[in-house]
């Protein structure tokens, strides 16, 4: 069964800028300063984390801090959840 | 084969980033690498207005842990010095008040924000639409006090008054952030201090927020002394940039617009005579120069203005570097840019970014969820057009004020078109980059893979520069469109 590490890196997989690997993508590497994604890439991120992990952002609003390494987003789906649970 | 424009732009790449050379950054990060990067920065800084600031930043390389703190101090200390060192006529008792007035409204907001859940529902809802009302609120109420904006020695109050409206509106976007930090819950445990930082108009005598909010500054600060020399490199890297293109100013000037403000037939002592874009668009079409010296004037005048821009924002985000926050740059080689969106996002990053933050993504999270190009067309239009042209109207409210709502639209008409333009310009490079990422890029010859990039710049330099002709809030959009049909030889 895939983690949700590995749905976001196979997400990652189809964003990323023609000259950058996903092999040396470390968990916390800033995607658009390492030069992975370009900004435009981050609206996709955005509909990915609504349709896979169900994040209502319109409850907190997109923070760009969140969504720039894969332990951001790891740490907002397990944020997002816990609040949603609480509910 | 190899190609030669890659392998130099390659060479280029690892000379360029000499501040990046660890065996640099560890000597910078010893006592003595200290001791002569400060040296280096008291004479990279000592001819600009940012000189005040170095003790700060000494004090911050020394104090890691009160770096937020000392960054907050440093911006009110530039603060004041741009809004009051120029304007010494000020009573220092009201110089005081004012300081009394940032604090206080500061205080007062991150009180509310504080105590976000407890709000009323309809201020949790829309948060930024009531603090935007709070404020042109206060500035519809400006001509209802006696002498308005204009000085007068019998009763400063209400000049003061008017003032403080100036104030609150040059604090609006940080405390936009401010807000946004307490719908997110992050200021419960928060500390007024660290939020000063957050708030006060640091760095940077503009509306716009550079190096964004607290958050963002806390995931670009050095967390070990290696971090922070690198950052203190990065730093004087930014500072030398700007110190060079402030020397390559004059040249230009003195290449191109050596009688600039006057008419193509006054005596000119450029080596080639060209026009800021500005004066040409106030010229009678039987004045204005040849085509060719349209053209020119045209690129070359973009040319000079990014170099202006650059120059500001390599000094701004070079202090923040120097104070240990390695943030983005605010202009990063827009014109070697390939599409629109690119230049848009390098030109003026942290303009664009407020534009993101505040009018973007709240569209992209609220409408059109199921149509992927529409709702990217809503929330551009949202971003590039609709809050573009709301952040130039609000920076430029005395117009508002002098003139009344409609001249204030005719004044902005030719920034109101420039808007919607961008808007759709931006959305179809955007659709276009999504469009690539999913074909296999052709495979082109060394040559043509150069002739495709420079394709591509120029049409980039194509747009904007033709764009600039409707980008001056204060002039005519007849005049305007006048002089773009000039330049293909249709006159009117």
């Amino acid at each position: 069964m895939k983690t949700q590490r590995d749905k976001i890196v196979s997400f990652l997989q189809t964003v990323l800028r023609s000259s950058a690997s996903i092999d040396r993508l470390q968990d916390h590497d800033n995607l658009v300063q390492a030069g992975y994604i370009d900004s435009l890439a981050m609206l996709e991120i955005v509909a990915f984390l609504e349709a896979e992990f169900a994040i209502d952002f319109s409850e907190s609003g997109v923070n760009p801090v969140d969504l720039e390494s894969i332990d951001a987003m790891l740490a907002l789906i397990a944020r997002s959840h816990s609040h949603t649970s609480k509910h | 084969m190899t190609n030669p424009l890659l392998s130099a732009a390659s060479t280029w790449q690892t000379l360029s980033q000499w501040h990046e050379n660890q065996r640099l950054i560890d000597f910078v990060a010893s006592t003595l690498g200290q001791i002569l990067l400060w040296c280096c920065c008291l004479l990279l800084l000592y001819p600009t207005p940012y000189l005040p600031l170095l003790p700060l930043m000494i004090l911050a390389s020394r104090l890691p842990a009160q770096r937020i703190p000392i960054l907050g101090i440093g911006g009110a200390v530039l603060f004041f010095w741009f809004r009051f060192a120029k304007l010494p006529t000020i009573d220092p008792l009201w110089i005081a008040s004012d300081i009394a007035f940032i604090v206080g409204i500061l205080w007062l907001f991150f009180q509310l924000a504080r105590h976000y859940s407890a709000l009323p529902k309809w201020l949790r809802n829309s948060p930024q639409i009531a603090l935007h009302s709070l404020l042109w609120l206060c500035i519809a109420a400006i001509p209802f006090f006696p002498n308005g904006f204009r000085n007068n020695p019998d009763n400063p109050f209400f000049l003061h008054a008017s003032l403080c409206v100036l104030l609150f509106s040059f604090l609006i976007w940080r405390i936009g952030m401010l807000l946004y930090a307490g719908k997110r819950g992050q200021l419960k445990t928060a500390r007024f201090v660290d939020h000063l930082l957050y708030c006060l108009p640091y760095l940077g005598p503009t509306q716009v927020p550079y190096g964004k909010g607290l958050d963002y500054l806390q995931s670009k600060q050095a967390k070990q002394n290696s971090d922070l020399a690198k950052s203190q490199l990065a730093g004087v890297k930014l500072l030398l940039l700007a110190l060079l293109w402030q020397a390559l100013l004059p040249v230009l000037n003195r290449l191109f617009f050596a009688s600039a403000t006057h008419s193509h037939d006054s005596l000119s002592t450029a080596l080639i005579q060209l026009y800021h874009v500005d004066f040409l668009t106030t010229l009678p079409v039987e004045r204005l120069p040849p085509l060719a010296t349209l053209w020119g004037s045209l690129f070359i005048d973009m040319i000079y203005e990014t170099m202006q821009l650059a120059i500001t924002g390599h000094f701004i985000v070079g202090c923040f570097r120097l104070f240990g926050f390695n943030i983005f740059r605010n202009t990063y080689r827009p014109l070697l840019t390939k599409s629109l969106v690119d230049f848009w996002n390098q030109y003026y990053y942290y303009f664009k970014e407020l534009l993101v933050d505040f009018f973007f993504f709240p569209a992209y999270i609220s409408l059109f969820k199921n149509n992927i190009k529409l709702r990217i067309f809503t929330a551009t239009m949202a971003s590039a057009c609709v809050g573009n042209f709301y952040y130039h109207i609000l920076q430029h409210f005395d117009v508002y004020l002098e003139h009344g709502v409609t001249i204030t639209f005719e004044k902005f008409a030719s920034y109101l078109f420039y808007s919607v333009v961008l808007g759709f310009g931006i959305f179809i490079s955007m659709l276009n980059a999504q469009q690539r990422r999913t074909l296999t890029p052709p495979a082109y010859t060394p040559l043509q893979a150069n002739l495709v990039v420079l394709r591509k710049i120029a049409g980039v330099w194509l747009f904007f520069s033709l764009l600039r002709i409707w980008d001056h809030p204060s002039s005519q959009f007849w005049q305007d469109t006048r002089f773009f049909f000039t330049l293909f030889g249709l006159s009117f």
